[in-house]
């Protein structure tokens, strides 16, 4: 048996420990006799692993060595039953006491991944340095990556260095990638852009995922190395069928929608599914496209809504829109405006501007009022305006004459530019003396750019000085450039009559 | 090639300030009682403003009693006054006519002014041929910016012949003695090799020693060296930042640092104290009030606060603190916080200086050179009346 499947490179948690805590029925032969060590292994061999981790355990309580590193092994690993953190460090421990040394290395891991307990970095880096007596590889590297976060031991980047080194010279995968990380950045050692693309490709073609997708971008981008489409396809494959997530989204994506490769409907399909189901809110919100549009897949509405629900449910702006859009006009889901909403404001605080024009239609349509929050109201309803709207344009204008002098300036822009109105200037500088009496700074500054430029008023650059001086006695630093600006362009004279303007303006008079 | 136009500079202010002082209320009686002496020294105190409100309007009649009783020194200062129009209606040939009252005093510096308003133009038709005479008058009496002045007049061939050897001839002696004008303007020939072999390296030195003493000029002209890497191995950081103290020296400066001021009674503000004054500050306390005002402006606390500051130092200036004075006189100037009000930022730096911060006075007579000579009239009244309801208070 090979001690170590477990080569995910990075230290971190696994997160799949919830999906994968499947409840494994309880073997017959376990009731009966116990399994002898044969029986054991001969179950393990023909797949059948809950059996094998089951039998194990009495062998393991009466301090087999080999069973305990076995059983620990298994429960590290997930094999044969769900993830059992606690347990593999206990059977670890029982196995290591023993002498089991190669043991030290997977009993170190359990203590750095620390799930379900605090991590304990002192204890792995003392049974990772014991490994590292016996020329561990593996316990190179993460004892190096120890050195590098300064964790369990005093932080020494420069012998973290060579500690990874030394592992990816021994071709160890992860610290391959490692090596080429630290001399592209220059951590521990010279910075060095040769040495890092050799290991990067060292580190992809031995295995590592994480090189395989820096490698794809960077042939991609033409990044460090030529751009180059086939040599790119060719690690995003590799990482994508060595489960890397992202990769397995681009990669799905590629094949589903033919970008750069012949469509392959079923293999894309495929792949964002393995992505989707680790919730890859990318992957799930392009399964919900495949279905709502019918793309390499039969168009099925309700499956659609289901994938881009859990992607919007995630944060994810696009989705959020498209889900918005079919709890509105009830495709896929039953109708609901509430939900609508509530998805069109997720996307809106995703700064979708289309968000933003369907919830101020949806205000407009009187489906709902958020009186509560009248900015965001008056923002979605202005963006309607934006489009020339006329029944946005009398909303705001009468909800600007209830005391919103934001409106006014919006409507001032509305007449400045003349959308879905005619061009009317006196209304727009009217429009905007009044939100700027109203303390809109952005109003002071288009009165400044109007008034410096002659944009429909009389040009004069001592009003245009008085308006930004008002709008940066705000604090506002845009304004207090401009205003320094067109003070370089004036006499002495000018710029005293335009602060005597402005004193005498705030003063109200 | 941005190297700029040759410095030139009129001179008519900054008479030195006498070593010994006597005090105001001597100098008072005394100019009260007709003495010249007294009535100059007062009308010095007036014009520059420390320790005492400063008053052009009342400088200039002190000036003009004791010019009136022949004081050249008052005949000169009211001069400059007149020109300007500063606390007087503005009237420069009236200002021309004591200049050459003045020069009759035979004083170095008086025939210099002079013939700087020949030059100009000043109250008078351009003369430079006449400028030309008194400046060298004034530079065989030993007047060394009249040398440099002379030198400028031979190198630009203005009322004399051109003459470069004869200009570089008059320019090296105020360089070698560290005239930055006279070491700008020898660095300048020796770029555009004008006269004498061109040679950067050397031209670089003496914009160097000229940057170091301050003057605008001649941190651009350095900064265009670094540039180019004329004379020095190329360096555009180090451009950069002579470009940035080439500004923040010159009256255009309007995107300079805004430079606070601090109050040498006491330690500089610490951010770690912040917390503290905060607490005594709220209690009413105008130290703190200015301590924390202080670390709001300079950003010593995040991302200045400006409008914070403005009101921490109003209210410790209300009380009497010269150094919120000061600064509320520097934000109000430069428009952070509040409105850009140069009259009333340089009432506040008035105050200041009237209050007895010294650095307030240069820092206001800085500022003030981008002000019309109205705006400083009407912050001197203004600066007079808040003094008169501060002591009330």
């Amino acid at each position: 048996m090979t001690p170590i499947i477990l080569t995910a490179p990075a230290l971190r948690p696994l997160a799949l420990t919830l999906a994968l805590l499947a409840v494994h029925p309880v073997s017959a032969q376990q009731a009966a006799e116990p399994l002898t060590m044969e029986q054991v292994a001969a179950a393990y061999k023909s797949g059948e692993f809950d059996t094998a981790r089951a039998g194990l355990l009495s062998h393991a309580e009466a301090g087999d060595m080999l069973a305990q590193y076995r059983l620990g092994y298994m429960m590290a690993s997930g094999i044969g039953g769900g993830f059992d953190r606690a347990g593999a460090t206990k059977w670890l421990e029982a196995a290591v006491a023993q002498e089991h040394r190669a043991g030290l290395v997977l009993l170190a891991r359990t203590y750095l991944t620390g799930s379900p307990e605090k991590p304990d970095y002192e204890r792995a880096a003392v049974l990772l340095a014991m490994a590292l007596e016996d020329g561990s590889a593996e316990a190179s590297f993460y004892l190096g990556q120890l050195y590098r976060m300064g964790r369990g031991v005093e932080g020494d980047v420069p012998r973290a260095f060579k500690m990874i080194l030394t592992s990816a010279e021994a071709g160890f995968a992860a610290a391959q990638f490692s090596v080429a990380e630290m001399y592209s950045k220059g951590v521990g050692t010279e910075k060095d852009d040769d040495q890092a693309k050799r290991w990067m490709l060292q580190a992809a073609d031995n295995g590592s995922n994480r090189a395989q997708m820096s490698l794809y971008f960077n042939y991609a981008r033409g990044t460090g190395f030529a751009q180059d489409d086939a040599r790119a396809l060719k690690y995003l494959t590799l990482a994508a069928e060595g489960g890397h997530t992202l990769a397995e989204r681009i990669y799905g994506s590629k094949y589903l929608f033919a970008d750069g490769v012949e469509a392959d409907p079923d293999k894309g399909l495929e792949f964002l599914r393995r992505a989707a189901a680790k919730g890859e809110a990318g992957a799930q919100s392009n399964l919900g496209y495949a279905y709502a549009t019918g793309t390499g897949v039969e168009e099925d509405q309700s499956q659609a809504a289901k994938w881009y629900q859990q992607a919007a449910d995630q944060g994810l702006t696009r989705a959020a829109l498209v889900l918005g859009g079919m709890y509105q006009a009830g495709r896929g889901v039953a109708a609901d405006t509430e939900q609508a909403i509530k998805y069109y404001n997720i996307a809106y605080l995703g700064r979708s501007p289309e968000a933003a024009l369907r919830l101020g239609q949806l205000v407009l349509d009187g489906a709902f009022s958020r009186d509560a929050e009248p900015e965001p109201t008056i923002n979605w309803v202005s963006a309607v305006g934006d489009t020339g709207d006329t029944a946005a344009r009398n909303w705001m204008m009468a909800r600007a004459a209830t005391g919103e002098p934001y409106l006014y300036y919006r409507l001032a822009l509305i007449y400045r530019a003349g959308i879905g109105v005619e061009v009317d200037h006196d209304k727009a500088n009217g429009h905007l003396l009044i939100a700027a009496k109203g303390n809109i700074e952005a109003a002071m500054l288009q009165l400044a750019e109007d008034y410096a430029a002659g944009n429909g008023v009389e040009q004069d650059i001592i009003e245009a000085h008085k308006w930004a001086n008002v709008a940066a006695s705000f604090d506002n630093e845009e304004a207090m450039a401009r205003r320094d600006v067109l003070a370089d362009l004036m006499t002495a004279d000018q710029v005293a009559e335009a602060q005597a303007r402005a004193k005498a303006y705030l003063k109200g008079e | 090639m941005r190297i700029a136009a040759i410095a030139l500079a009129l001179l008519l202010a900054g008479a030195p300030v006498a070593a010994q002082q006597p005090s105001l209320a001597q100098l008072q009686q005394a100019a009260a009682g007709g003495q010249a002496e007294a009535q100059f020294q007062l009308a010095e105190r007036l014009r520059i403003g420390t320790g005492v409100v400063q008053n052009y309007a009342r400088a200039a009649e002190f000036y003009l009693a004791a010019a009136n009783q022949g004081e050249a020194r008052a005949q000169n200062a009211l001069a400059a006054l007149l020109i300007r129009g500063l606390g007087v209606a503005q009237d420069p040939e009236a200002g021309f006519a004591l200049l050459s009252l003045a020069a009759e005093s035979g004083a170095a510096k008086h025939i210099h002014d002079l013939g700087s308003a020949y030059q100009q133009g000043i109250g008078t038709t351009p003369d430079p041929a006449q400028a030309v005479a008194l400046y060298q008058r004034a530079s065989d009496l030993g007047w060394q910016e009249s040398t440099v002045s002379l030198a400028v007049m031979y190198q630009n061939g203005e009322g004399v012949a051109r003459d470069l050897t004869k200009a570089i001839a008059l320019y090296t002696g105020p360089a070698e003695s560290g005239h930055p004008r006279a070491q700008n303007n020898l660095g300048l020939i020796l770029v555009r090799g004008e006269g004498v072999e061109q040679d950067y390296a050397l031209a670089a030195e003496w914009f160097r020693k000229a940057a170091a003493q301050g003057l605008p000029v001649a941190l651009t002209n350095l900064g265009v060296m670094y540039e180019n890497g004329f004379g020095v191995a190329r360096d555009e950081e180090e451009a950069k930042r002579l470009y940035r103290l080439a500004g923040q020296g010159d009256a255009q400066g309007g995107e300079a640092e805004i430079a606070l001021v601090l109050d040498p009674r006491l330690n500089a503000p610490r951010a770690e104290e912040a917390k503290a004054h905060l607490m005594a500050a709220n209690a009413g306390d105008p130290v703190a009030q200015y301590l924390l005002g202080y670390l709001m402006a300079s950003g010593a606390l995040g991302k200045p606060d400006n409008r914070m500051a403005i009101q921490l130092f109003q209210a410790a200036a209300d009380k009497g603190l010269p150094a919120a004075m000061a600064n509320l006189g520097i934000l109000t100037f430069h428009g952070r916080g509040t409105l850009q009000d140069f009259v009333e930022g340089h009432r506040w730096l008035t105050l200041a200086a009237a209050a007895g911060h010294s650095q307030a006075t240069e820092v206001r007579d800085r500022l003030a050179e981008k002000m019309t000579p109205a705006q400083i009239n009407a912050a001197n009244a203004a600066a007079e009346q808040s003094w008169a309801e501060l002591r009330a208070n």
